[in-house]
């Protein structure tokens, strides 16, 4: 039966590196180069990398203890909000966008944008967008992890003098650490490759908001696949790359 | 166990004549502005000719990428002539198909009721002013609006008018939906958006010394073509009569003649204008 | 002292009624019931883990019922451990002690060396053995010098042998430190051998609360009979009740017995029905020429079946067709030459007689 499991997992395997290994049926060394010392390019991958980072730690900091609250508690409303957490991966990103472009524009909207509230085109924009895609899932993947660590410890700690808070710092979330580690890192994914929402909301100015995923859209925008194939190539490499530094970061850590 | 077998391969066979495209039906990758009337088109030549036409939409350099990658397509007709040279340039389509279709003319277009009572190019340059243009390295009618604005502000006027700007659009159908929603006060697009969105947009003519060239909406037969024939009978009605109706319709100037009465003179269609470098980003 | 009165707890189908009980200082208090009575139930109550309906529950003189479970200092042991993973054991050990501010270190040390636990300390609570874990739970619960300890169904799971070791440390808590215990199984060996007051529950109800030796002898229903594995219990109807005895009427055996009164025994209504049961032990076959005066409750009958088992035999002694088990040694089965067929009599002594009316 091993065998036979497996090959579900090999033909994922093979499925996708092909199409990543096609990417060099148009790659051009000299136009890596070009195209890697340009300023442009570097702010892409440092927009990227930041906003991303920004975004995780905003939304898995809403999660944990909305994550935790859904699976411990049954709060008033909590089939209302586990739907509405749905929104996200139901709803393309494109239509989050626009959900929130048309938001600014009612009253409430116009309200915040006039007091200095408008992040249209903007970071902040960026921020909004991707935290938008996301929190819905973080929340989700959060509700998952404490739902798998038994409510026995803390009830247990309860009964040693802990208050419900203390027994959460205490011994939830360090149980919890590698699941919520494990989430971060997807949501920071996640986040790096948002697309739909960010170019609705933020647009794509370089050295602005045009972000990687921007990027390698607005080359294929002007049909310069070649740059495109680059971008997307470096993409691979930064998310690649990420993830076995911050697994390998994270097992130091942890002494595993 | 036959049966399983038998319906794959009645599958994969009707998949395969898809796949393969019948004789008889055209493929246009198109620009998404012209989606209204190029849909009317369409219909009309299916019913006059009996041929099937599919429609491809999207960004005109997104949908000139699919047409490069799938090597398939029989008419390119992208949103605007910088996209027809960019295909040109790649060798993708047969340059001496081409054929202007309608013409397009430069303007300001705010939102309607002008709440930002902008009357002119030099208003543009107020302070307060969202403004955005298309990305004048990618579109057309972003390069259009650099070329106004170089050639018509002071310097000061110049530097009021780059800090309004918020945005560089992606592309010729985002600049006029940018206003439909608000997002900005103002932008520098092509005259007929107003009838894109009548109910969102309003275009404020400008003057016409301030107006440098005028561009138009091309289209060409592409080299990958299965049926060139039939392709330039497409072409050849989208010219005739009844197509220059449906497209007058959408109110497009079909003439340059049309093009330059409205402006009050006559002007360069088209043409070549390098982008001064310090417009490649917004600071 | 822990006190509860009057609790009552419902959720769906089931719930706890009226439950009163006490457990004193320095005992060891057994809750004891079949599989579903709700004990775990009643013991989150206790803990403050649920919120009860109405009732209270006193901890030394405080009322603790409103109390949230961080404050009620009731250690408890429940039956999967709930051992911290990402803590070593002397951090677990002393995680209460600490929070409550009660952190003394010779006395975590006495404990971890009643406990025998030195060697483990630094270790993660995965690489300990099942019958340590236990150990360190319980050395957990005792730092933090609480009133009371509960333990759920301490020896669940775990070997024999290892078992005896554990009940032997849990004996050595109470006795050495003098700790307050409330006792979960449904073991009645274990609780016999640890326990000093016996309660039982009974889907939802306290039955009876005694002395462990009053309950082994006595029971006051039917269903702590049966949950004791008492067979002979046979349907009566009071007739009559003097100072010291009571008067039942059986009509399987077509005769009277004489009960001797427990000193718990309510005053019964006339024309009662109850159930009156004797322990299979306690019955007593009269050797053939023995002198009858003074034997009350004689009843004939002959021996059906004889089974000879390990440590006790049983027989099958019919009285007017109905069967009577008795219990006694192979060695006096065959010193009295007892045979299947035999007819002969058998005696219910007045003071082994109990009376189960629930």
């Amino acid at each position: 039966m091993k065998k036979i499991f497996s090959i579900f997992a090999y033909l994922q395997l093979i499925f996708y590196l092909l199409l990543i290994f096609s990417l060099f049926y148009f790659f051009d060394l000299s136009g890596l180069f070009k195209l890697i010392r340009l300023e442009k390019t570097l702010f892409s991958l440092n927009l990227s990398i930041i906003t991303a980072t920004i975004v995780t730690f905003l939304a898995v900091s809403i999660a944990i203890p909305s994550g935790y609250v859904l699976s411990r508690f049954n709060i008033p409303l909590k089939r209302m909000i586990d739907a509405i957490l749905e929104l996200p991966l139901i709803v393309s990103p494109a239509a989050l966008g626009a959900m929130i472009l048309i938001f600014f524009n009612t009253p409430l909207g116009e309200f915040l944008r006039n007091k200095g509230f408008d992040v249209t085109f903007t970071f902040a924009g960026i921020i909004l967008a991707q935290f938008t895609a996301t929190a819905g899932i973080a929340t989700r993947l959060l509700k998952s992890t404490f739902d798998d660590i038994p409510k026995r410890y803390e009830e247990v700690a309860k009964t040693l003098g802990a208050t419900p808070f203390n027994a959460f710092i205490t011994v939830t979330l360090p149980i919890a650490k590698r699941g919520i580690y494990a989430s971060s890192i997807l949501i920071w994914a996640k986040a790096l490759g948002e697309f739909g929402a960010t170019i609705t909301v933020a647009g794509t100015m370089s050295m602005k908001t045009e972000t990687l995923p921007i990027a390698i859209f607005m080359s294929l925008a002007r049909a310069n696949l070649e740059e495109a194939v680059v971008l997307i190539l470096i993409t691979l490499l930064l998310g690649v790359g990420c993830i076995i530094i911050f697994t390998n970061l994270f097992n130091r850590f942890e002494g595993v | 166990m036959k049966s399983i077998f038998l319906s794959i391969f009645l599958f994969f066979t009707t998949f395969l004549n898809f796949a393969s495209g019948k004789s008889n039906s055209l493929i246009i990758f198109a620009g998404a502005a012209s989606k209204p009337p190029l849909e009317e088109l369409a219909k009309a030549f299916e019913k006059k000719t009996g041929t099937k036409v599919e429609l491809v939409f999207g960004g005109s350099g997104f949908v000139l990428s699919q047409m490069i990658l799938t090597k398939k397509g029989d008419i390119f007709f992208p949103g605007s002539s910088d996209y027809m040279e960019l295909a040109k340039n790649k060798g993708v389509v047969l340059p001496e198909t081409e054929k202007k279709v309608v013409y397009l003319v430069p303007a300001i277009n705010v939102q309607k009721g002008n709440p930002k009572k902008i009357k002119s190019l030099k208003d543009l340059a107020k302070p307060g002013i969202k403004l955005a243009i298309a990305n004048p390295e990618g579109v057309c009618v972003g390069l259009y609006a650099v070329e106004i604005i170089e050639k018509n502000l002071t310097e000061q006027e110049k530097l009021s008018l780059k800090k309004n700007i918020i945005n560089y659009t992606e592309s010729c159908e985002k600049t006029a939906t940018i206003v439909s929603l608000k997002a900005v006060d103002a932008v520098i697009g092509w005259e007929v958006f107003q009838y894109w969105d009548p109910k969102r947009i309003e275009t404020i003519p400008l003057k016409s010394s301030e107006i440098i060239r005028i561009g138009y909406i091309p289209i060409a037969i592409s080299k990958f073509s299965k049926n060139k024939q039939l392709a330039q009978y497409f072409i050849d009605f989208v010219l005739s009569k009844e197509g220059k109706i449906i497209f007058k319709k959408y109110n497009y100037f079909m003439s340059p003649e049309e093009a330059f009465k409205w402006i009050g003179d006559i002007k360069p269609i088209g043409g070549f204008y390098k982008l001064p470098k310090d417009w490649l980003y917004i600071h | 002292m822990l006190k509860v009165e009057g609790l009552n707890y419902s959720i769906n189908s089931f719930s706890l009624k009226e439950i009163n009980f006490v457990v004193k200082d320095k005992e060891c208090h057994i809750l004891m019931g079949p599989s579903g009575s709700g004990k775990t139930t009643l013991l989150e109550c206790i803990l403050g883990l649920k919120k009860i309906n109405n009732g209270k529950v006193i901890l030394n003189g405080i009322d603790i019922t409103n109390k949230p479970t961080h404050k009620r200092e009731i250690a408890y042991v429940p039956q999967d451990l709930g051992l911290f993973p990402h803590l070593n054991v002397y951090e677990n050990i002393c995680y209460g002690a600490k929070i409550l501010n009660k952190f003394d270190k010779d006395f975590i040390s006495h404990i971890i060396d009643a406990m025998e636990l030195e060697r483990l300390l630094k270790k993660r609570v995965s690489e300990t053995s099942g019958g340590e874990k236990k150990r360190i739970a319980l050395a957990r619960a005792m730092a933090m010098m609480p009133a009371v300890i509960i333990l759920d169904e301490p020896l669940a799971n775990l070997d024999k042998a290892i078992a005896e070791d554990i009940l032997f440390f849990i004996k050595k808590l109470q006795k050495e430190f003098d700790q307050t215990l409330l006792y979960v199984t449904h073991n009645f060996d274990e609780a016999f051998f640890i326990g000093d007051v016996i309660s039982v529950l009974i889907d939802g109800k306290l039955i009876q609360t005694s002395k462990k030796q009053e309950l082994y002898f006595y029971p006051r229903s039917l269903s702590i009979a049966n949950f004791l594995g008492i067979k002979n219990l046979f349907k009566g109807i009071l007739k009559e009740e003097t100072e010291k005895e009571l008067l039942v009427y059986l009509p399987d055996f077509l005769t009277s017995v004489k009960v001797l009164k427990r000193p718990k025994y309510p005053k019964f209504e006339r024309e009662k029905p109850v159930y009156v049961g004797i322990r299979s032990d306690e019955v007593m076959y009269i050797r053939e020429g023995r002198k009858k005066e003074f034997f009350d409750n004689i009843l004939q009958g002959y021996i059906s079946e004889i089974y000879r088992m390990e440590s006790l035999s049983k027989i099958i002694f019919k009285v007017n067709d109905i069967p009577i088990e008795i219990t006694m040694p192979y060695g006096i089965i065959r010193k009295l030459n007892l045979k299947e067929g035999l007819f002969g009599e058998i005696m219910l002594k007045k003071e082994s007689l109990f009376i189960a009316e629930f």
